[in-house]
């Protein structure tokens, strides 16, 4: 015989008559011989007709209406999206869509920046130029276009390029006469303490030098030019020739009277602690002559030289250095 | 195999189906009849979770908006009343969570909340009942009992509700809350007699 307590976890089931036979009968018997389950199967029974008894409640009148104005909110909410995201009747998802709009979005402001670097800085300008102008820092950039501008155009810039070269002056132009002023102020700041207007780190190190030095070593008369010139290059023109002596100051007199007696013109003459540049436009028939004639004063070494057999003039850029 | 056959018997007499697909194609007006259909079983599932009749049709709105939302996910695996009824009570659960949060930060009950409760509604369910003692004596044994209901833990409330109260049978409460058939009957074992032990402190001898 069951125990009480097994039957009182069974008397839920028993009153809905979903006990197995074999339960239901046990339950049966147990009810027969003991009355303190027979009430509490009475009050349970009592417990559920109170609850079956509860009254239902209706909706409110209003309740169907404000349901559906509910409901029709929501598609008008969903019919805006669908079109939105799925216009050709295609399933794809937002993150693909995001993904591709973005990747499209990128390829065309690569493209659009891309001509417009080609329109400021052409791919096929000479060397010097664009290696200065890459490479340098802003400070010595400012240098360079002022030496840019100063310096006497090569020949050998094709008819081709010529386009191209003046869209590349036009832009050196700009930068140049933004810094002409500081150029007049550093003139005119020369043998002056005057170093309020302009930061000594503003001012390239070189040009206070060379005012000095071109004062008893200049050699062409056009002081700034000359000396600016080649100076923000130094480090980046490959000389045509280098010319090894034993006395600096004296080796670039005697070379620029060789490069006069050659029919150079535009000579111009830097020079610097330990090497001097000379450059100066010159026949190309003349090339072999002035060679021959540097070789009397130091060592020759030739590094770039124009052809000689092609006609015009070329620029040509000799390296002075001590031995 | 015998599910399959016991899936195709149900959605062949699930009535809703025919609506239901047209709301799956897009027309919103197919869950009006829907909403006509089921809307007071819904909310008298809601009103005896909560035990507050406006807090009842906002959950009960709630749950149809719901089930409208995602009414392309019903994949008639089961009749289509049994998924929107257990949307209706799972957001009464939620809301019941609410509203004893709130009651505990605020200090007042859920019975105390404003809303009308049975004793206010009782006119909508008792009209048919001409005799004022008994139309009274009724009423407000019905109110211990949505009492002694509202003392219950969710789990219990939401068996007990669907068999005692909505007469679902035990495989459709199971169906309705995911849960086994046997925690289904153990459920609402301890929950009869939680009431009837609650009723008995109340009422006294029932």
């Amino acid at each position: 015989m069951k125990k009480c307590k097994d039957i009182e976890n069974n008397l839920s089931l028993y009153l809905d008559d979903v006990l197995s036979k074999e339960d239901k009968a046990a339950v049966d018997e147990h009810l027969r011989s003991c009355r303190q389950c027979e009430e509490a199967l009475a009050r349970l029974r009592k417990t559920k007709e109170l609850t079956n008894s509860l009254h239902e409640v209706e909706p409110p009148p209003w309740f169907r209406k404000k349901i559906m104005a509910r409901v029709r909110e929501e598609a008008g909410k969903k019919n805006f999206l669908y079109k939105l995201f799925y216009p050709l009747q295609i399933k794809i998802p937002v993150q693909i869509f995001a993904t591709v709009c973005i990747a499209v979005l990128a390829v065309y402001l690569y493209r659009a920046g891309e001509n417009r670097f080609q329109e400021v800085v052409p791919s096929s300008v000479p060397a010097p130029v664009l290696q200065t102008q890459q490479d340098q820092s802003p400070e010595t950039k400012e240098n360079t276009a002022l030496a840019e501008r100063t310096q006497p155009e090569p020949n050998t810039i094709s008819q081709k390029d010529k386009p191209r070269e003046s869209v590349r002056k036009k832009e050196v132009h700009r930068v140049t006469d933004a810094h002409e002023t500081d150029v007049n102020e550093l003139k005119a700041s020369d043998g002056r303490d005057d170093s309020n207007k302009i930061a000594p780190a503003q001012v390239p190190e070189q040009f206070s030098v060379e005012s000095a030095q071109t004062k008893d070593r200049h050699v062409s008369g056009t002081a700034l030019k000359a000396s600016v010139a080649p100076r923000a290059q130094d480090s980046h023109i490959k000389p045509g020739i280098v010319l090894k002596v034993t006395d600096l100051e004296v080796a670039v007199r005697e070379a620029e009277q060789i490069f006069r007696q050659c029919e150079a013109k535009n000579i111009t003459a830097t020079i610097m602690r330990d090497k001097a540049f000379l450059t100066g436009e010159l026949n190309r028939h003349n090339i072999k002559d002035l060679l021959r004639q540097l070789s009397t004063i130091g060592r020759v070494e030739e590094k770039h030289i124009p052809a000689a057999d092609a006609e015009g003039n070329t620029a040509l850029v000799v390296e002075i250095t001590n031995r | 195999m015998s599910n399959i056959i016991n899936t195709r018997a149900k959605t062949a007499k699930d009535e809703d189906l025919k609506y239901v697909t047209l709301c799956q194609k897009g027309d919103t007006e197919s869950f009006d009849v829907l909403v006509e259909r089921h809307q007071k079983k819904m909310l008298n599932i809601a009103y005896r979770m909560i035990g507050d009749y406006d807090e009842a049709c906002d959950v009960t709105q709630e749950a149809f908006v719901a089930a409208f939302k995602s009414i392309r996910q019903f994949k008639a695996e089961a009749k289509f009343s049994t998924w929107l009824y257990r949307i209706v009570v799972n957001y009464s659960k939620n809301r019941l969570k609410q509203l004893s949060g709130r009651s505990r930060r605020e200090g007042f009950s859920i019975d105390a909340t404003g809303g009308r409760n049975a004793d206010q509604l009782s006119d909508q369910g008792m009209s048919q009942e001409s005799n004022p003692g008994v139309q009274m004596e009724k009423r407000e044994r019905e109110a211990y009992v949505q009492k002694c209901i509202n003392t219950l833990d969710a789990e219990h409330r939401d068996v007990l509700i669907l068999r005692d109260i909505q007469g679902f049978s035990y495989e459709e409460i199971s169906a309705i809350l995911k849960v086994p058939d046997g925690t289904v009957k153990s459920r609402l074992s301890r929950a009869r007699n939680a009431l009837k032990d609650c009723l008995q402190k109340v009422i006294g001898d029932l």
